[in-house]
């Protein structure tokens, strides 16, 4: 049984003046998978996020989620097609609760308008409901069940609030989740705890691409790699043949291959 | 006794470009602080109305006229560095919103002082020179008016060759560039801030000392020339100083066209100007075409 | 729930300090600021949730209120239709000029949205004074008939009061039912972090365009009160220096809370008031308290007074939480 291609980017190139910053990029994700985008600095990973998620326009190419084409579609309407992300500089809405961040990111999910919301018709009312248990499962999921659902987000802990932006994404119930850099910063222990979060993802049916420099956790949780380099894809399999890939380990020493 | 439209025409032009070259010097003002710092000065206008007014009380006082005119001028200057420092220093890393009304306020603030000092009412100017007009065919243009060109003209030069041969120069253009990096390369910010307002209140000051013979010094006259100037700083691109002139001549030549056709609708040039670029194209003329992912003005 | 009841508790309260208002105002004239306030308080609610809670400027806000106030003189004044037509023509205008003037206006961001919105507000009072045929020009619209319900005619300081008052603690209901739903959430996600917002799967254009529609919408309804209460409209009243006041009534008050709305509408209407005394002095003394309070307290009176008393009384029990 052929497996499913949740996203598809096909010869995408960016540009930003003179500057390439992707360049005739082609991988795919399959449903289920977890898979990572790894490279040096600057290599064009969070380029590669934002040309997904509608943060940047395209030059060429095409990305498809699912089937559907996402090339140059605004982000609301790529959350729409079931991707979410997390952002590589934490992206919270500061004023708000932490229930009431993750409530958001189910937006796309609910439907009460300006006119019910005024005058809080009984539909509206169940909807908020269902909206807030969902928010709280998710924040359950992800290790934040603890905390009361009004703290205010800023008041949390820099490894809490990255906890909080997976909750977010989750709640939008995705086909697929984008984690930008999830591990940047945490400790040992924290980016353990960040793997098993990454499993317990899968097991829920979502699939996962991540960008993440911290190549244990790499290694250890993804199905497939992609290597990018200054742009463009230099290797793409699984860990271990990425590994001991000479175009990867020059890319990353700074060698001529 | 009407003229014919062609001379009528010229007078328009004429009226226009001298007003358009003041507007300039303001829309100046106003690039420079956005260059320096990012926060659209909004108490610009006050610059104006005080070095038209210092400027006349020294002339009244019988200070000849380039003295007056200097003094106004250096006046201002020290204004609009005492601004900085006591309003816009101590707020910095506010948000826009603050910064905006603290400049409102601060004009509001320096209005009032104004009106206080100079009372309500308009006051007039001796010109330069005689106030006998030069006839140039069926059209007449003032000494006053040429007085207002050469010196713009003038000062367009002297700023240029400040930021062509001076180091200070050199670092203000280096802030409008690229404010971080020309920090990273040891330009003190903080000292660039208060310059550009000093230079800010100087441009300011001098346009208001020029131009009151023609309008009439009055506490209330920077809220129009004010807003006026950051009309055509838009239209010629903020933060691009050949784009403040030329946004301020055009704007000024369109304002005078304007107001031969409909005298009411004078003021609505200008807004309506500003908006149709505003919606159109946000860099004005001649700004840089913004990068995406970065964009001041538009998402 | 918990925070549901709470709000309710609030409103009950208010509504009631309200009805009871008159009774300890001293004079007719007090009577009549609480008018004034009434009707600002209702701009102030909407721009609140333009500014502060959707984060967009609007330094043109006098403009929507002037619109509806000429909406419903000239329709009843000049066109002899019943007030009250005028009040829902006056609404109705006032959103939807800021709809037209949304849809291109809010493509800006920053200082550009308020220069464009300042420009828009400029416009619109040049119109006011030109388009004689329509406004009277300078000469304003008199004799502007009183609101009537039945045979009772609101042409009284009370009565319009009780009027304003009401639709003041309806605008309040409104604007705090919306900011706790889906609606307000998106509002607030747009200003916390546009991106993220926008990844989240919020329209952001369409939500800001909404909240400025509200806001217009307010403001027009407000205008047409003020129509109907001062029996005169003129261009006069609509200008930069009203827009700028409500711009400080939200600011002042703190810039994402309902109640700081009303404390800002109060303080700036009375601020004003007083003011009046001090002749030139005024706007000096205004302009430098304003630029002292926003460099000092740029999180507003309300919220900056509230923070100033929790750290006071926070420093000796748990922490003070400062929420308004």
């Amino acid at each position: 049984m052929p497996a499913e291609v949740l996203l598809q980017l096909t010869d995408v190139t960016k540009r930003f003046g003179g500057l390439v910053a992707v360049d005739g990029l082609t991988f795919g994700v399959e449903r289920g998978q977890i898979k990572a985008v790894i490279g040096p600095n600057g290599a064009g990973k969070t380029t590669a996020f934002n040309l997904i998620t509608g943060v940047y326009a395209l030059d060429e190419g095409e990305i498809e989620v699912a089937g559907k084409r996402a090339t140059r579609l605004p982000s609301h309407e790529v959350a729409g097609l079931g991707v979410a992300r997390t952002f590589q500089n934490v992206q919270l809405f500061g004023n708000m609760s932490i229930l009431e961040n993750v409530m958001v990111g189910a937006h796309a999910r609910a439907r009460a308008g300006l006119l019910s919301a005024s005058l809080r018709l009984p539909a509206m009312r169940l909807e908020e409901v269902a909206l807030a248990e969902r928010a709280r499962e998710c924040l359950r999921l992800v290790g934040l069940g603890k905390l009361p659902p009004e703290t205010a987000a800023p008041s949390l802990a820099f490894g809490q609030q990255r906890l909080l932006e997976v909750a977010r994404a989750l709640a939008a119930e995705p086909l697929l989740v984008l984690l930008d850099e999830p591990a940047a910063g945490l400790s040992t222990a924290e980016t353990a705890r960040l793997g098993e979060l990454v499993e317990s993802i899968r097991e829920l049916g979502i699939t996962v691409l991540l960008v993440d420099h911290d190549m244990d956790l790499v290694m250890q949780i993804s199905d497939e790699v992609v290597v990018l380099d200054h742009g463009v894809k230099i290797a793409e399999g699984a860990p271990r043949e990425v590994q001991r890939d000479p175009g990867v380990i020059a890319a990353y020493l700074g060698e001529e291959p | 006794m009407t003229l014919p439209a062609a001379a009528q025409l010229l007078q328009y032009l004429i009226s226009g470009l001298t007003l358009g070259s003041v507007y300039g010097m303001i829309a100046l003002g106003f690039t420079l602080i956005h260059n320096a710092t990012g926060i659209v000065n909004f108490a610009q206008g006050e610059f104006v109305a005080f070095g038209a007014l210092i400027a006349l009380s020294c002339s009244e006082a019988g200070l000849p006229m380039p003295l007056a005119v200097l003094t106004a001028m250096a006046a201002v200057t020290l204004l609009g560095a005492a601004l900085e420092r006591t309003a816009i220093r101590p707020a910095r890393g506010a948000s826009v919103i603050t910064l905006i009304i603290i400049t409102i306020g601060a004009s509001i603030l320096l209005r009032g002082i104004a009106m206080w000092q100079w009372g309500p009412n308009a006051l007039p100017m001796r010109h330069f020179s005689s106030e006998a007009p030069i006839h140039v065919g069926p059209a007449s243009i003032l000494r006053q008016h040429l007085w207002i060109m050469g010196i713009v003209l003038a000062t367009m030069l002297g700023l240029w060759l400040l930021g062509e041969r001076t180091q200070v120069g050199k670092a203000m253009r280096a802030c409008a560039v690229d404010r971080e990096a020309a920090q990273l390369v040891g330009i003190p910010a903080a000292r660039m801030v208060m310059l550009s307002f000093a230079l800010s209140g100087m441009l300011g000051g001098l346009a208001g000392a020029i131009v009151a013979p023609l309008s009439m010094g009055q506490y209330n006259m920077g809220i129009m020339l004010g807003l006026k100037g950051f009309c055509a700083a838009i239209l010629g691109g903020i933060g691009n100083a050949p784009g403040a002139v030329l946004g301020g001549l055009l704007l000024g030549t369109l304002e005078s066209l304007g107001a031969g056709v409909c005298s009411g609708m004078k003021d609505a040039v200008a807004f309506g100007i500003m908006l149709i670029v505003l919606l159109v194209r946000p860099t004005g003329l001649l700004g840089r075409k913004a990068r995406q992912g970065g964009t001041e003005a538009r998402r | 729930m918990r925070a549901k009841s709470k709000r309710y508790c609030r409103l009950a309260a208010v509504a009631a300090a309200a009805a009871t208002l008159p009774l300890v105002l001293p004079s007719e004239y007090a009577v009549h600021l609480a008018v004034v306030i009434g009707i600002n308080a209702i701009v102030a609610l909407g721009l609140n949730l333009l500014m502060g809670y959707a984060g967009q400027v609007s330094l043109g806000q006098a403009a929507f209120v002037g619109i509806g106030a000429y909406a419903s003189a000239i329709l009843s004044a000049k066109a002899g239709l019943s007030p009250w037509i005028g009040v829902a023509a006056g609404a109705a205008l006032g959103g939807a000029t800021a709809a037209a003037v949304g849809i291109p206006l809010l493509k800006l961001r920053g200082h550009y949205l308020a220069m464009g919105t300042l420009g828009f507000g400029m416009i619109v009072q040049i119109v006011m004074v030109q388009w004689e045929d329509l406004t009277e020009g300078t000469i304003g619209v008199m004799s502007i008939p009183p609101l009537s319900v039945g045979g009772l005619e609101f042409d009284s300081e009370l009565r319009m009061y009780y009027l304003v008052a009401a639709s003041a603690v309806l605008s309040i209901a409104l604007a705090s039912n919306i900011i706790d739903s889906r609606v307000g959430r998106a509002m607030r996600a747009v200003h916390g972090s546009e991106v993220a917002a926008a990844t989240s799967g919020v329209d952001t254009a369409r939500y800001k365009l909404q909240v400025f529609i509200m806001s217009g919408a307010m403001a027009g309804f407000a205008g047409s009160l003020h129509a109907h209460h001062a029996a005169y409209v003129h261009p006069d009243s609509f200008g930069f220096h009203y827009s700028i006041q409500l711009v400080v009534m939200v600011v002042l008050g703190g810039m994402a809370s309902i109640w700081g709305a009303i404390f800002g509408a109060g303080a700036v209407t009375l601020i004003g008031e007083q003011l009046r005394s001090f002749q030139e002095f005024s706007t000096i003394i205004f302009g430098s308290v304003l630029v002292a309070i926003m460099v000092f307290m740029p999180a507003g009176l309300w919220r900056g007074s509230a923070d100033l008393i929790g750290r006071l009384v926070g420093s000796r029990g748990g922490g003070g939480k400062g929420r308004a």
